[in-house]
């Protein structure tokens, strides 16, 4: 081994702790990097696969048909295979349990088998394992709903259900109160033949899915790309994204700082050692290389072991993903791509921040390397100049005072790690925030139905059952218009509609649009939108956050187009009596969701985000602590010598340390309310990816979050105080003061 | 020959009221092969003369021949080239590298030049040190360690030895010794010497004495008797 690697080798002895906790940061970002990233590919390739296996439809037709318009269907050019069936929701009075019947076709939509098999008559059923697990039920048990008793034969993922979405609202349902079974097509038989409220359908190519949905008189078709199912599996690969990139890149910042302030001390202490070693004729790169080799060694130690820790982490994560989305076969699996990236990333950083530490040392000629630096002219502070209230200040005070900006470098990389931290930690504590307000905003400012109930479309002069059983109800007609490309759903309601609080006089004068979309669109009040090709205003931008829809009236549509039939496809409803209404639709079989439906839909994303957010939490106090334990230890270096000499001369330990508290307050002081606004910009710029067609995420974190966040900085800083003032204790001055000599 | 030339040679540091010349036009011949000194009080300018001859550091005005080489027109690269290759360097405090032993100290000069660890373990017994090739500085007495340190300078086998106050740190008996090896270093080798010293008794060794004041050669005499380090008293 030369003598330059035997140098760097020993340096590195000397510097362990420091490299310990830059091993540690670096391990903690990649392992966040890797977990996330391995998962976002892994889910896509493995989701990807399963749908296409399993023959995920391209499209879904809904109405009323029979076996004619599915032979249609399949005898269509660019249809490859189209099949009828039935879809229905069962409601279990007794625990408020939902069921919905799906009927199993041959060929789309094809259910992945855990255990068990196919039922082979009207009695029996599969059940989702998801389902299973959740209800604690397995292959013999009997599901009850309505007038049926079904024996479970098997045990089944489907690519329809990757996600437990109930409907536009409920789109996680909880899996021990929403369960899908599939059943024969026997199970939904009527005197005289089927009748499907469903066609699926495979493409053999690109077509015309209006064209085709109005060959068989369908009332909406869905394409795959627009199923919430769908959308939320393209929504979770973008958050995965996202979340893989947001923390590791705080990470790197804070890396870079530590490493430049930790090259920056030990390139000035070795400032002799360096001049002696230009001196003797040693050649910039090789100095450089003595100290870059220390931390391009330790990225590497990192990295790998943050790699390592990602093999262990990922499928812990993705079982806990799994209460969010069902993919079978769906676990580790080894990126060397991503591993190599890491390292690599991790080694130009480390390098980048030393070289730019090096960069101000190496110019410098070996005579005045060999020097000690001269000391910098003191500097007056802005409140030095207020003579009134700097001689008010005890020495401490304001040697403390001067002390925080005499090193700006050193200074900032302390307020920056604690920045960094608070703001990490404010972020996380803020985006559960910001989920329960989302559901506070939508549940008690916009919604002010108790049940909405779907249905095919009835002329206005026939009274829908269900409106005679509610206090109050509105009709309305649910469509999924076309606007720019894409489809969103647009409610037009009667007169006097007030089940969802939006300027109820505004829906006659035009089309009210939630915020989001007018975002989406560049769209405000009095700009015109093409709708299906023709144009409306918009009356009014609403907040809304769950189940985006645009409303207007029949009365301002009737003015706009002659094409949309008198009909209507929806009741919201409101009732005195819940559960008599309940009960009065499920025994008559209709299809409707309750606010409660919705709330416990929303409940289960909390519960999943959970795991995120206590690891995102877990996460950041790693780092909050190590960056401030390594800088606190560097700042606690560079000190060292100064604490020890104020000991020689008398002053007391107490009032050592209670300087270097006040200092790390004028540090606290700066960096929690940047912390804080730090935090909400991380949660600001992570908003588009959690916000789709049918979700919009509310940015906020509360104050409790701010000052749990800053309580565990500041717990940091308490601990690197005790740390510090043992430290001091324990100081030996005679031979400090020899050693900063000989240095 | 001259190992040495320099022209109008000026060091100056500061700006405005806080300039300060250290060196002052100064023009001086160093005869090559001589063990020379240079006296002088603290401040006189000795330790920045010897900078610039060694190329550690570059004059304000004014140039330095080495050999007929103008050195002063070197970039930084060719000068560390220069310093690496024929200058060796003994400092008053050492400046041993903490992190190596004495025979990886002595090393870190081969290696850069080029030659074997047997050329350090050579200059180490040059200088006595065999038994202690595996110890750290910080294992050594302060004699010990500038032994080390003339071993390092000398094992490259460089064409001139710049020491800075080799015995400034030492007690007198060590630094007799030091001084006994830089003249041994001197009479069997090739390499000439130039020593600065404040301490008038240790010039009495040297073939050539440059006396300096307030940045300014006072004068240049050759010693047709010089005393060996033994002789000498302070």
């Amino acid at each position: 081994m030369g003598v330059f690697a035997r140098i760097t080798a020993r340096k590195m002895r000397v510097h362990v702790p420091q490299l310990l906790g830059l091993v540690l940061l670096l391990a903690v970002g990649v392992c966040f990097f890797i977990t996330l990233f391995t998962i976002m590919l892994r889910y896509e390739e493995t989701a990807e696969q399963y749908m296409n296996d399993y023959a995920y439809a391209d499209v879904t037709f809904y109405g009323i048909f029979d076996d004619e318009s599915v032979r249609v269907l399949s005898e269509t050019d660019g249809v490859y295979a189209a099949r009828g069936r039935s879809v229905r929701d069962f409601r279990v009075p007794e625990d408020e349990r939902i069921f919905r019947a799906v009927s199993l076709m041959d060929g789309i939509n094809l259910p992945y088998f855990y255990q068990g098999r196919p039922p082979e008559n009207a009695g029996e059923c599969i059940l989702l394992k998801r389902n299973a697990d959740a209800m604690k039920l397995g292959i013999g048990d009997t599901v009850a709903f309505g007038e049926n008793e079904l024996v479970i034969t098997g045990l089944a993922a489907n690519p329809e259900y990757i996600y437990m979405v109930q409907n536009e609202r409920t789109m996680m349902a909880q899996q021990n109160r929403f369960g899908v079974v599939y059943v024969v097509p026997e199970f939904f038989a009527q005197p005289g033949g089927f009748d499907y409220n469903e066609i699926v359908v495979l493409l053999e190519s690109e077509t015309d899915v209006n064209a085709l949905a109005g060959l068989i008189g369908a009332f909406r078709a869905i394409m795959q790309k627009d199923q919430i199912n769908y959308e939320m599996y393209r929504n979770d690969l973008s958050e995965l994204g996202s979340f893989a990139y947001i923390f590791p890149l705080v990470f790197a910042v804070l890396i870079a700082v530590v490493i430049y302030v930790m090259l920056t001390r030990a390139v000035q202490k070795d400032r002799r050692q360096i001049g002696v070693m230009k001196a003797l004729g040693a050649p910039n790169k090789k100095i450089i290389a003595v100290y870059l080799l220390q931390f391009c060694i330790t990225a590497v130690m990192g990295a790998l072991l943050g790699c390592f820790a990602a093999m262990a982490a990922t499928g812990g994560i993705i079982a806990i993903l799994s209460s969010m989305f069902v993919v079978p076969s769906l676990g580790f699996a080894l990126y060397p791509v991503l591993w190599v990236l890491a390292v690599v990333v991790s080694v130009l950083l480390c390098a980048a921040a030393g070289l730019i530490a090096l960069v101000r040392i190496l110019p410098l000629m070996p005579a005045c390397a060999l020097r000690p630096r001269t000391p910098k002219g003191g500097r007056r502070l802005l409140i030095e100049r207020i003579g009134s209230v700097w001689v008010r200040f005890s020495f401490n005070t304001r040697y403390a005072l001067k002390n925080s900006l005499r090193n700006k470098s050193r200074f900032l990389a302390v307020v920056l790690g604690m920045t960094g931290s608070c703001a990490l930690l404010a972020f996380s504590l803020g985006f559960h925030d910001s989920i329960a307000e989302t559901q506070g905003r939508f549940f008690d400012d916009f919604a002010n139905y108790d049940v909405i109930v779907s249905f095919n479309p009835m002329p206005p002069e026939l009274e829908h059952a269900a409106e005679t059983q509610a206090c109050e109800s509105s009709r309305a007609l649910i469509l999924h218009v076309e606007i720019g490309g894409e489809h969103y759903p647009l409610a037009i309601v009667e007169d006097g509609f007030d089940f969802v609080k939006i300027p109820y006089t505004e829906l006659n004068s035009g089309v009210i649009i939630p915020e989001y979309f007018a975002g989406i669109w560049d769209a405000g009040i009095g700009d015109t939108l093409e709708i299906n090709g023709y144009e409306a205003v918009v009356s009014a931008v609403v907040p809304q956050h769950v189940g985006l829809t645009l409303y207007t009236s029949f009365e301002y549509m009737g003015t706009v187009t002659d094409e949309i039939p008198p009909v209507y496809n929806t009741l919201y409803l409101r009732s005195a009596d819940m559960p008599a209404l309940v009960d009065y639709l499920n025994v008559n079989g209709m299809e409707f969701t309750t606010i409660d439906d919705d709330k416990t839909s929303f409940d289960s994303i909390m519960e999943s985000m959970e795991v995120l957010i206590w690891f995102m939490i877990a996460c950041s106090l790693i780092l909050g602590f190590t960056v401030l334990y390594a800088v606190g230890l560097i700042n606690l270096s560079a000190r060292e010598y100064e604490y020890m000499f104020m000991g020689v001369m008398g002053y007391p330990h107490k009032s050592i340390i209670a300087a270097h508290i006040k200092e790390t307050l004028v540090q606290l002081a700066l960096a929690l309310p940047l912390g804080f606004s730090g935090g909400f910009l991380l949660l600001e710029a992570i908003k588009g990816e959690f916000s789709n067609n049918n979700f919009v995420i509310a940015s906020i974190i509360t104050p409790a979050s701010n000052f749990y966040a800053a309580t565990a900085v500041a717990g940091v800083t308490v601990i690197m105080a005790a740390v510090t003032s043992r430290h001091v204790r324990r100081l030996d001055i005679v031979e400090g003061l020899k050693a900063q000599d000989d240095g | 020959m001259n190992l040495f030339t320099t022209s109008n040679l000026t060091k100056t540091y500061g700006e405005g009221n806080a300039k300060v010349t250290a060196l002052d036009a100064i023009n001086l011949e160093i005869p090559a092969n001589k063990f020379v000194v240079i006296l002088g009080a603290s401040g006189s300018g000795k330790s920045t003369l010897l900078n610039m001859l060694g190329c550690m550091d570059t004059p304000t005005v004014g140039e330095i021949a080495f050999s007929d080489i103008n050195i002063t027109s070197f970039n930084k690269h060719k000068m560390t080239h220069f310093r690496g290759e024929n200058i060796g360097f003994v400092f008053q405090s050492y400046n041993l590298l903490p992190d190596l032993t004495a025979l990886e100290n002595v090393e870190f000069s081969t290696e850069l030049a080029g030659l074997t660890r047997s050329d350090a373990l050579n200059a180490l017994a040059a200088v006595g040190l065999s038994e202690r090739v595996n110890h750290y500085p910080a294992e050594l007495s302060g004699g010990e360690q500038q032994r080390v340190s003339i071993a390092r300078a000398i094992a490259k086998n460089p064409k001139v030895l710049l020491c800075d106050e080799p015995t400034g740190a030492l007690d007198y008996n060590t630094g007799i010794m030091v001084l006994e090896v830089l003249k041994k270093i001197h009479s069997e080798g090739s390499s000439s010497v130039v020593l600065i010293t404040h301490n008038r008794e240790i010039a009495k060794i040297a073939d050539v004495i440059i006396t300096m004041r307030s940045g300014k050669v006072q004068s240049v005499s050759e010693n047709s008797m010089p005393l060996s380090p033994s002789e000498v008293t302070w």
